[in-house]
């Protein structure tokens, strides 16, 4: 993987909770590139780090020590306010529990990350427009988030993680509070996002029938990088055959096929 | 962990929710053991001439300040309890009783309620002395006051707190009784269910609400005809009913316009502030509109008094033109000689006048006496201009005229009306508000056109003797001989005199405004912290959505922005409701007032907005700061 391509790049990140007599190492020195284009997923068992990883790169915690670049700017060396603006501008969330605003309607929801304004409204409406179509949610736009199904929720809240056209989309646990067949999808319309328009994606899940969504699968252990897997050329159920080969090795909880 | 320790550790924890609350208890306990006080001060029983009025005055005040303590503390604690069901909930999941958490809950209370007792019934002890101080101020009494101490005030206070000891307990027991577990987990979710009205459903409530109040307000400026009874019925229905329907509907509908033209592309700070407005000012409209109109009383109230404080000695005047009358009864038995007598034995200077009268039937066209209610005949007294002019009250009155004294409302020139007495004509040109006689003596008087009342005089008379005099340390002078001269005014033949009525005005409306004002900002302070406490509680309730959107990358700044503007917007909307309440109130009785209540009013509104303006600071500063606390979490 050459430099110039890497779209995130993190060195030695080290995350230490508790206290200083007491520490307890989370993250134990993990490396990392992300190419433009990729969707990465993070796998690994409870307590792995995985969310911890993934929160520290996405710049919602900080590390205690290592070094992250997004894009050409070193984010452990930002400052509050500044962390803040990066991260609304260049960074897209989706959550597990979807984390919409309960008074705003989903239209409002999606264009919250706009709303500071900045931007022509044309411009907005547009790129909202294409987002609704194709998380298939223009229907609800002016419905409240009590409203709404679980799935459109978390395709409303997706399309507010992409109204910004942000670098990367971080994705907690996604589909977790999602059924089956809204959690297909939801992965889907990511899987085509990424393929069709280049957004790229980082995953963390547990699942390993979302993460065989994804182009490359890391699993942590324990704070570190256990191994990571690509998809290549393969089939999804190829690729998901191999995630749960490695989930087994990894001795975490074995999951059967839904 | 023992019960004792939980409940010490529980305390501490919520130290920081509770604190004001805490201080509004204190405050409140101390002001109602110093109005105790006052009302079974010895001082002030002695001070006062009409210590009677005083009593039931601070009575009153005392009624109506645990009045508004018990609805504080119940509705502050209901918010609290709201705020505190998931950790009601969590005692309850690991384990403890409903029977321990009631205990532990009745336990914190009791310490809570006890300590403020102790601490506001100190603060009491020690201020009641200056209250008193400044009650004389207000009173314009010179006296030296002690220590004050009543066994009956503090026994009152210790009532109240149990009082309200009771209540809150039998509160929290309702509440942990009647809540199942998921119930108290869901106690914050469950709060504020987003439901749209329907369109015209909203458009038809939301333009009733502004046409019932804009009536109101039209209709109490002309209130003053035969129905004044059923108008002031009616203003107040359609205040009242139209500010509800303004809080609960009118104010969203008006917002959810904006924000539908926005089309989803809400600025920031209106995604904080316009949006959360909409769902919160519908489930409040009841608290609102309670808050709204009773300030409005209250100010109505306290500009009310500080007006009548302001205006006794000119009302006196009005009222009673003449330092000191005696009647024909008084003269038979010899009353205005031996005052005479006196007044010459001190070298007092006085002017004395005869004013001679008569009563006689009187039939009129197009006459009311300014309050819209037409009078067509009645018994009133005729005195002729220059016997009143003379003994001071200045009048004239051309010939085939008649001018009234004794108009309810301001002063005004009635148009096409006639007086007919003894088969004669006159033309009333002029009402005044004012007492020709004192007031007490003849109210209802009309001066004549000296010829005129020749013409029309029958041969009875009744005469009243006046006295005035030019010096005010002469005059009430001048009242102590009054009131030592034989016959007794207690068996009715003497009348009050001018500075007796002026003494009893300043000391009634002094005690008034005293308890009006002390009240007055009691109440304020009060609905100003619910309101506060209102929006902490929304704060709490909204820590995930501060969460989330430090998550999207917006800055603590970029929040207070919005929640800043929604809490300015939560304590101005029903401060400035209540001020155009208010407004229209005190102009519809503006005739009550002879003086000019712009200051009054202009103080009033000064010190409600102040204290909404500190409450508003005080909830964005600790919105700011649990917010912060909320995204580091």
């Amino acid at each position: 993987m050459s430099q110039s391509k890497s779209l995130l790049t993190a060195r030695n990140i080290r995350k230490t909770f508790g206290t200083k007599k007491q520490p307890i190492e989370v993250l134990k020195g993990l490396d990392l590139n992300v190419e433009a284009g990729e969707f990465v997923g993070i796998m690994g068992p409870s307590g792995a780090g995985k969310t911890t990883f993934m929160n520290v790169l996405a710049t919602i915690d900080t590390a205690t020590s290592g070094s992250i670049v997004i894009d050409g700017s070193d984010v452990t060396a930002m400052r509050d306010k500044r962390l803040s603006e990066f991260r609304r501008k260049e960074l897209g969330f989706i959550f597990q529990d979807y984390n919409l605003l309960e008074t705003l309607t989903a239209k409002e929801n999606i264009l919250l990350p706009m709303s500071l304004g900045g931007h022509a409204k044309k411009d907005v409406e547009a790129t909202y427009a294409r987002l609704a179509n194709a998380f298939d949610i223009a229907h609800v736009a002016n419905q409240y988030p009590h409203e709404l199904s679980g799935g459109q929720k978390q395709r409303t809240s997706a399309a507010r993680a992409l109204i910004h056209e942000p670098k990367i989309l971080f994705a907690d646990e996604p589909t977790g509070a999602l059924d089956s067949k809204s959690a297909a999808v939801l992965l889907g319309k990511m899987e085509e996002l990424n393929r069709q328009n280049g957004v790229t994606i980082m995953m963390v899940s547990h699942d390993p029938l979302a993460s065989s969504y994804c182009s490359r699968v890391l699993f942590l252990q324990d704070g570190r990088l256990y191994t990571e897997l690509h998809r290549g050329g393969r089939s999804r159920q190829a690729f998901f055959n191999d995630i749960l080969n490695v989930q087994g090795v990894l001795g975490g909880t074995i999951h059967e096929v839904k | 962990m023992k019960l004792s320790e939980l409940v010490r550790r529980n305390m501490l924890a919520n130290i920081r929710q509770y604190y004001l609350y805490f201080f509004s208890l204190i405050f409140s306990v101390m002001l109602y053991f110093i109005f105790s006080t006052m009302q079974y001060s010895e001082v002030i029983t002695q001070a006062v001439s009409f210590a009677q009025g005083i009593g039931a005055s601070f009575r009153t005040g005392v009624f109506f300040l645990a009045a508004i303590m018990l609805v504080f503390v119940t509705y502050a604690k209901s918010l609290f309890f709201k705020r505190r069901g998931r950790e009601i909930g969590l005692y309850q999941l690991i384990g403890l009783s409903r029977g321990a958490v009631i205990r532990m809950l009745l336990i914190e209370n009791m310490i809570m309620m006890t300590l403020a007792a102790l601490v506001g019934t100190l603060l009491g002890l020690l201020f009641s002395r200056l209250f008193l101080l400044l009650f004389f101020e207000i009173m314009r009494f010179d006296m030296s006051v002690g220590f004050q101490f009543s066994t009956a005030a503090l026994l009152q206070t210790g009532v109240l707190l149990l009082l309200l000891l009771v209540v809150t307990s039998w509160q929290t027991i309702k509440f942990v009784r009647k809540h199942t577990l998921v119930q108290l987990f869901q106690s914050k979710a469950e709060t504020e269910q987003i439901r749209e009205i329907k369109p015209v459903r909203q458009l038809m409530m939301g333009l009733a609400g502004i046409l019932l109040v804009a009536f109101g307000y039209w209709l109490s400026g002309r209130m003053l005809n035969a129905m004044l009874l059923i108008n002031m019925l009616v203003v107040l229905f359609s205040t009242v009913l139209g500010t509800y329907l303004v809080f609960r509907v009118s104010i969203g509908w008006l917002l959810t316009l904006y924000r539908k033209q926005m089309d989803g592309h809400l600025q920031f700070k209106h995604a904080l502030s316009l949006a959360p407005l909409i769902h919160r000012l519908k489930s409040n409209a009841r608290m609102l509109t309670l808050i709204a109109t009773l300030s409005a009383i209250t100010l109505t109230l306290v500009t009310g008094a500080y007006s009548l404080y302001y205006s006794a000695e000119e009302e006196a005047d009005i009222l009673y033109p003449h330092d000191f009358i005696f009647d024909d009864m008084a003269n038979e038995l010899g009353a205005p000689a031996d005052f005479e007598q006196k007044m010459k034995e001190e070298n007092l200077s006085y002017d004395h006048h005869v004013i001679e009268t008569f009563s006689h039937d009187v039939t009129y066209q197009n006459f009311d006496q300014g309050l819209g209610i037409p009078i067509e005949s009645n018994h009133p007294t005729i005195v002729s201009a220059s016997d009143l002019s003379e003994a001071g009250v200045e009048v004239s009155v051309k010939p085939g005229e008649a001018v009234y004294f004794g108009g309810m409302v301001v002063p005004s020139m009635p148009e096409d009306t006639t007086v007919k007495l003894e088969g004669k004509s006159f033309e009333l040109v002029e009402i005044k508000n004012k007492a020709a006689l004192n007031y007490g003596v003849q109210f209802n008087v009309f001066a004549l056109n000296d010829e005129d009342y020749r013409a029309v005089k029958p041969d009875y008379n009744s005469n009243y003797f006046t006295f005035n005099l030019e010096d005010q340390a002469e005059r009430e002078r001048a009242n102590e001989l009054y009131h030592d001269i034989s016959p007794d005014p207690e068996e009715g033949v003497l009348y009050s005199t001018n500075v007796d009525e002026t003494l009893k005005r300043m000391e009634m409306s002094g005690v008034l405004i005293f308890i009006a004002g002390f009240l007055g900002i009691v109440f304020l302070s009060a609905t100003g912290s619910i309101l506060y406490f209102k929006q902490m509680t929304e704060v709490e309730e909204e820590k995930g959505s501060y969460r989330t959107l430090r998550q999207l990358g917006f800055t603590v700044g970029n929040m207070m922005s919005g929640v800043g503007r929604k809490q300015l917007l939560f304590f101005a909307i029903p401060l400035m409701i209540g001020l155009g309440h208010t407004y229209f109130a005190l102009k519809s009785i503006a005739f009550l007032f002879r003086t000019n209540i712009t200051v009054p009013v202009i103080i009033s509104i000064s010190i409600f907005t102040l204290i909404y303006l500190a409450f508003y600071i005080l909830s964005i500063t600790n919105s700011r700061s649990e917010i912060t606390r909320a995204i580091r979490a």
